[in-house]
């Protein structure tokens, strides 16, 4: 330290002391919006390379208070969707610098880039199992260059920054939590369409302090709805595109802040499509978002903020090689025509509205409180073809249940070519081969009038419907209240706290949608197989306590329980900063209980092991989480920070077959984890640059899967089928890997940039793995009861991708942008069950006699996904006309039709050796893995008009 | 409040009208309320040379037992459907008959396709497109010497692909549409009244219905085809109380049924015919539970005799052979038994052994008494010294076809057996295995003889079984003791 700046920070320190309790204030401005003259709140004013900062208030008003130290200053003023501005200043104790105005500048490729980005989080609203895990929607209000990378050119793949999923990250609307409780992931699809007033978010990149939350590995985006920080605005836009939806309609207003103290924001939408980029893929979202503050006076305000964004999507699933190459990647078996109208037999329907209360408090400038009340209810819905229907017959006081039907999906194994040369290859096997192969490629749908005559056929007869749509139901009511306090302790101290309680109830059921031409339907379990304990009869009833009851539309059927859940967090965290070093503390403590009430008593599982209430799991958790940067001079800084985390597992994973009964995941523990990154930032007007390399290791992980396999060990031999549970658990993996993002502003209009990150998730462990079904009792394990994951890759995305890009801004309001995306280490997830003793071992745990290692390697052997480039281009223009803007954008992705697989994963009915190398040698791999494939070229335009 | 008196107000009610307009007029996502289809077929009408299926049958006799369908011919066949795979009890085959009522004739069509119930239901006529199929037997047709179909030979006529005698293939997946033609008309199917000893050659692939039969007694704690045992089909005794005369009773072991406790009662039996996998008996089957009604809890069964005073059997042993040391005829003779065919064969009980056991057998495999009827009696006993007597033995069932061992008592015996008055015993002969030996002897639980008195008194073994009829069980006696206090 220089004598020089020795004297500054003493000079700092004694100001600092002796301004105690009375701030000072050097530097203050008004924001102003240089198209609208209108205030912008909400934009943030930092004091470059000091702790000093500042935000605008609803007027557009800041101060910076406290001891700037004096002479030669930057201070740098930005704002999402605004072009940030370096402004140099001269601070001196006794002439308060005021700037006003400060205009700001609209940067319209910022709206385009996030309004791209979130209509890749409403694809999500088909939550298929890939997208499901996206974090990409976290990350779009973030200015760091390789998270805008991720965001908005990486998500396409499912590439998972740093290895991690959604549920390692936060997304909180007006400080309150939004991660379901179920998966612990964020139902973005609850708050789609209203974007025009979730402008303002902020992204708190991994283990970095964040203000409203301890928050997770993944960080933490916090969507501030708050009525008085809206810009002031009205804007319409209509957007066309060929990804998920095909238009959507988009009208919002924001009054800013009122003289009467009132303001208010609204938006709605609508955004439809009869498919997207895949075949039958409908989409029907309506979304209306309302804010409603007051304030009081200086010290407290109040905001309402009201979401109601019901949608509906028609589903798709995974393919495999085989299906991919008869019917290409845009293929979806999930429709059929019905009336010359395309039907999805795979409705996927949330309406979760949400209000919320938030009282903001400002006890003293230095003080403030943020209360929330949260509650959210409605639906999420599933539907799927139940083929099971039958009927009751009495034969001498004695119970059968005559009829059910095959699986009608036209990709069911049974119609694919592959099939039919399983056993041999002779003739007439190719004859039928090739039957399936024209029948598939020349039809593939499925058929609806076929299910109609089935019902009609056995309805006429006085049968119940043989096949209905079911629906899977989650029914949830939730209350969120919290608490946020934060207090500048001191000029460099500042101190966020908060406690946090939610409590859900929520109702899980399926129900009886539609008949298909049928009268009603019988609710038992066709599948059911009695034991030597349970008589068919009682195995097949889903209650025991209205046996064989025939349930029609809206009726309750199958399986019916509650899941009630409590969560009461606390945390607290204090961020220091002094001039060359900043570092920061949090700590985190929460109590979950988790409870089951079934109310259904199913035949398999009779009295409480089904009925009432379950076992309350109970999780202590508790997490600590550090950091330090240390700014070496105004441009350089390292930072690095740390964590030790122990999370309690999600709804999902506790309960093993929720469904049927009360069962809880046997040796459930909360997950612990530990993490470490260090980053070296770099950053000047020409060059923003950012390294990071992170490492986070995750112990006592639960996971569970439901799949029917064939040939358990352990079953017997003519009966080793079975539908199962898995359940593993103690799960250790580790993410690690190296991050990179550059930014080089060439000249003032050009900008090159580029990202990389290449990491490795893998297993580090052999977890416990163990299966339950209502076809065995207890658990059913192999060898000592572990599966040999060690060294396999967690599935999910590539583990390489890299970017090289540049921009384009003219001065004349237009803009165009091209990257190059390269991706490489993907990998499909891998069969659990195949990597367990059960491989090697015949139904009687004695090793097959024809087992060859070598073989058994090959077929173990994780495939990994080919290497694939996408270029994308993005541009758009925007004029001003009597201060209003029109404007329009357009991307275009995957400009060169590249195929890529965004995931797969291998299927577990073949369980062992013999069975998968049979399988793979034959002509078609009949169970083979199943695929997502990404989309093909893809456009999004949008017009707007500003007023 | 006055939220909304102001300029905001206008720009919000402009905003809003438009927003309510979009959202109206926005392109609606069709996909909602549907209107169940139309799927019912209506006024079919089929075009080219209509072939009955008695033609067919003829047709295929001439053409040795083998017709096959040129891929261009416009030939087409009519049947009615008899089988439903709705209980699981078919698959992939549909059988149909040529007429609703009093058929002359059936086939079998071998289809890979499932379910079929949803369009083809019982009753429902059906043409079906005879281009490119083959029309063949059951079973391969075995010849005489003479040339001619072997007696008892049973073949019904198969519809569907190939081109080997007796092996038809199914009919691919994806040709159902080419091959069926629903007609709107569903008829209602007349089960045709039958004697089991009535059933012929052109009732196979017909719908009967079995008048006052009932379900063999030594099977009644047995369920449909659920048990161990029991791989494919469940192979279960259908005996008609008029005749006495026994049928198989075959259900799948994937019916949703097969778990069912066989029913006790006697009475009727929807059924549709088909044979066993060797073509060499009719095997009977119902497509769903209903069909079969028996609800008269007055079974047929024999009367046996029942003693009420205890009789569990002591520690006097009053009569044992365990065919060691008696072991050929002329040590039975010198016994006192007498081992006799009255059918007028030769064959009667054997002397056999197996793993150093050695026991009695009975077979009338091979045979052409009608049936056969082989007696084994016991030489007299003394009862009037004892109490509490019982009788015990052990029996091993072995391709058990149905047949019959009867156990009888008598303290009046005359010398010859078919004069004698003989009072049947409740003995529980177990069934076997029909395609093999049975593993092992099974005790036949002790059989209560205790109020019966006098000092010759007999007992005997009754035989009867036919290799033309098919129910030739091979039956192993061993172990027989009669003990008292």
């Amino acid at each position: 330290m220089t004598n020089q700046h020795f004297k500054k920070l003493f000079l700092g320190v004694f100001m600092l002391v002796s301004s105690l309790g009375m701030a000072q204030e050097l530097l203050k401005g008004r924001v102003i919006d240089d198209a609208t003259e209108e205030a912008i709140p909400g934009v943030n004013i930092s004091v470059m390379g000091t702790s000093f900062k500042a935000t605008t208030d609803a007027n557009g008003y800041f101060i910076v208070t406290g001891a700037i130290p004096v002479g030669d200053q930057k201070i740098l003023v930005s704002f999402n969707s605004y072009y940030s501005k370096t402004i140099p200043v001269v601070i001196d104790l006794t002439n308060i610098v005021n700037i006003d105005p400060l205009y700001l500048q609209l940067d319209n490729s910022d709206i385009t880039q996030s309004q791209g980005i979130i209509s890749l989080t409403e694809n999500e609203l088909a939550e298929d199992e890939n997208a499901a895990n996206n974090f990409s929607g976290l990350l779009q209000s973030s200015k760091d260059q390789f998270l805008r990378a991720a965001a908005f050119d990486f998500s396409a793949t499912f590439f998972r920054p740093r290895g991690l999923n959604s549920e390692d990250g936060k997304v909180l609307i007006n400080g309150i939590e939004m991660n379901k409780q179920f998966s612990g992931r964020p139902q973005w699809s609850n708050w789609g369409g209203v974007n025009d007033l979730q402008r303002n978010q902020t992204f708190t990149m991994g283990l970095t302090a964040a203000d409203q939350s301890f928050g997770g590995y993944a960080g933490v985006q916090n969507i501030d709805m708050r009525a008085s920080q809206q810009r002031a605005g009205t804007q319409i836009s209509y957007a066309s595109s060929n990804r998920s939806y095909n238009g959507r309609f988009m009208a919002s207003h924001r009054s800013g802040l009122l003289n009467n103290g009132w303001s208010y924001a609204i938006n709605a939408s609508r955004r439809a499509g009869d498919e997207g980029y895949i075949d039958g893929t409908l989409y029907d979202a309506n979304a209306l978002g309302l804010s409603v503050e007051k304030k009081i006076n200086d010290a407290h305000s109040i905001n309402f903020t009201g979401l109601y964004t019901p949608n509906r999507r028609g589903r798709q699933t995974a393919l495999t090689q085989e299906i991919r190459d008869l019917k290409g990647r845009k293929y979806n078996p999930f429709w059929g025509l019905q009336d010359n109208v395309q039907r999805n037999s795979r409705i996927r329907e949330i309406e979760e509205p949400i209000f919320m209360l938030n009282h903001y408090w400002t006890i003293n400038d230095k003080v403030k409180l943020n209360t929330n009340v949260g509650y959210q209810f409605g639906k999420i819905g599933n539907t799927r073809i139940d083929n099971g229907g039958t009927r009751l017959v009495e034969t001498d006081g004695q119970n059968s249940y005559i009829g059910g039907a095959r699986n009608p999906n036209p990709d069911y194994y049974q119609n694919l070519p592959s099939y039919f040369l399983r056993n041999g290859q002779d003739a007439i096997d190719f004859q039928y081969a090739y039957e399936a192969q024209q029948a598939f490629i020349n039809d593939g749908q499925l058929n609806w009038d076929a299910l109609y005559e089935g019902n009609r056929i056995v309805r006429e007869n006085g049968g119940n419907s043989i096949y209905a749509i079911q629906e899977d139901r989650i029914d949830d009511k939730q209350l969120s209240v919290n608490t946020i306090l934060t207090a500048d302790l001191t000029d460099n101290i500042l101190f966020n706290g908060g406690v946090r309680y939610r409590r859900l109830n929520s109702e899980n059921y399926a129900q009886i949608n539609d008949l298909l031409g049928g009268t009603g339907f019988l609710d038992v379990d066709f599948f059911a197989e009695e034991t030597s304990d349970i008589n068919l009869d009682q195995a097949a009833q889903s209650n025991v306590r209205t046996p064989n009851r025939i349930v029609g539309v809206g009726d309750r059927y199958k399986y019916n329980y509650d899941i009630n859940a409590e969560v009461v967090a606390a945390f607290a965290q204090t961020q220091f900063k002094t001039k060359n070093v900043d570092f920061f503390v949090a700590g985190n403590v929460s109590r979950t209980t988790y409870q089951r009430d079934g109310k259904f008593e199913n035949g398999n599982y009779l009295g409480n092991l089904s009925f009432g209430e379950s076992e309350e799991l109970d999780f202590t958790d508790y997490g600590f989480k550090g950091g330090v940067t240390y700014k070496i001079s105004g441009q350089k800084f390292i930072t690095a920070n740390a964590a030790y985390i122990t999370q309690a597992p999600t709804i999902r994973n506790s309960f093993s077959n929720a469904r049927q009964s009360n069962e809880t995941v046997v040796g459930l523990e909360s997950q612990k984890s530990y993490s470490g990154d260090i980053s070296y930032v770099y950053t000047t007007p020409i060059v923003k640059a950012r390294i990071t390399g992170y490492y986070t290791q995750f112990t006592n992980g639960t996971d569970l899967g439901f799949y029917f396999t064939e040939d358990l060990t352990g079953l017997p031999l003519d009966d080793g089928s079975a539908f199962v549970q898995e359940v593993l658990t103690n799960v250790e993996r580790r993410n690690a890997g190296i991050e990179l993002g550059l930014e080089v502003q060439v000249t003032p209009t050009i900008k090159l940039k580029g990202a990389a990150a290449v990491g490795q998730n893998v297993y580090t462990n052999n977890p416990d793995l163990y299966l339950t079904s209502d076809d065995f009792d207890g658990q059913l394990t192999f060898g000592d009861g572990t599966t040999s994951l060690k060294d396999y890759h967690v599935a999910g995305g590539p583990e390489t991708a890299l970017q090289i890009g540049f921009e384009y801004r003219d001065p004349e309001y237009w803009n165009i942008g091209v990257t190059a995306n390269y991706f490489a280490n993907g990998y499909a997830d891998i069969s659990n069950l195949r990597r367990s003793a059960n491989f090697s071992q015949d139904f009687d745990g004695i090793e097959y006699n024809d087992y060859d290692e070598e073989v058994a390697n090959e077929l173990l052997k994780q495939e990994q996904f080919e290497n694939y480039m996408l270029w994308n281009v993005i541009g758009g223009k925007s004029w001003r006309i009597d201060g209003k803007y029109v404007g329009f954008f357009a991307t275009i992705n995957n400009v060169f039709d590249q195929e890529y697989k965004t995931g797969g994963f291998e299927q577990s009915r073949n369980s062992n050796y013999r069975s998968t190398r049979d399988d793979q040698n034959n002509p078609q791999e009949v169970f083979s893995p199943r695929y997502f494939f990404g989309n093909g070229t893809t456009y999004y335009l949008n017009v707007y008009l500003r007023f | 409040m006055n939220l909304f008196n102001n300029k905001n107000m206008r720009n919000f009610n402009k905003i809003f009208a438009i927003a309510v307009l979009s959202v109206i007029t926005f392109s609606c996502v069709e996909d909602d309320d549907f209107n169940i289809p139309e799927t019912a077929p209506q006024d079919v009408q089929i075009e080219g040379t209509f072939i009955t299926l008695n033609a067919l049958y003829s047709g295929m006799v001439q053409d040795d037992y083998i017709s096959t369908f040129d891929s261009t011919s416009d030939a087409y066949t009519v049947g009615y459907v008899v089988s439903s795979d709705e209980g699981g009890n078919f698959f992939e085959e549909l059988l149909v008959q040529d007429s609703p009522e009093d058929p002359t004739r059936g086939a079998r069509v071998s289809i890979d396709a499932s379910p079929l119930f949803t369009k083809y239901n019982v009753g429902r006529k059906v043409f079906i497109k005879l281009a490119g199929l083959s029309i063949t037997t059951n079973t391969e047709p075995e010849f005489d010497n003479f040339g001619n179909i072997q007696n008892g030979e049973l073949l019904g006529m198969n519809i569907g692909k190939g081109s080997t005698v007796g092996r038809v293939e199914q009919i691919g997946a994806f040709q159902e549409e080419s091959v069926f033609v629903r007609a709107d008309e569903v008829a209602a199917i007349i089960y045709n009244e039958i004697e089991i000893t009535d059933l012929n050659a052109s009732n196979i692939y017909t719908a009967v219905k079995l008048t006052d039969v009932q379900f063999d007694r030594r099977q009644l704690d047995l369920t449909l085809a659920g048990e161990a045992s029991d791989s494919f089909d469940g192979d279960r005794t259908l005996i008609s109380c008029s005749s006495n005369a026994t049928a198989l009773f075959q259900t799948s072991t994937f019916a949703d049924f097969k778990s069912l406790n066989i029913p006790d009662g006697r009475g009727f039996i929807n059924a549709v015919v088909a044979t066993d996998f060797f073509g060499e008996n009719y095997a009977l089957s119902v497509s769903t539970p209903e069909n079969i009604v028996l609800t008269d809890t007055n079974r047929c069964d024999p009367s046996f005799l029942e003693c009420t005073t205890p009789g569990a059997g002591g520690s006097t042993v009053i009569f044992d052979v365990d065919f060691e040391t008696v072991s050929n005829q002329s040590a039975l003779d010198a016994q006192g038994f007498i081992n006799e065919n009255v059918s007028g064969g030769s064959e009667r009980y054997e002397f056999g052994s197996f793993s150093s056991n050695s026991y009695l057998s009975i077979n009338a495999f091979g045979q052409s008494d009608d049936p056969m009827i082989a007696w084994l009696v016991l030489p007299g006993i003394d009862l009037d010294a004892t109490i509490n007597e019982a009788l015990e033995f052990a029996i091993q069932s072995n391709f058990d076809q149905g047949g019959l061992l009867e156990v009888f008592i008598s303290n009046n015996f005359t010398g010859d057996v078919t004069t004698t008055t003989w009072s049947q015993l409740d003995a529980s002969i177990p069934a076997g295995p029909s395609n093999s030996f049975a593993s092992s002897f099974s005790n036949v639980p002790a059989i209560n003889i205790s109020c019966v008195d006098g000092t010759d008194v007999r007992i005997a073994f009754k035989y009867t079984a036919s290799d033309p009829q098919g129910t030739t069980t091979r039956y192993h006696i061993d172990n027989i003791s009669v003990t008292g206090n």
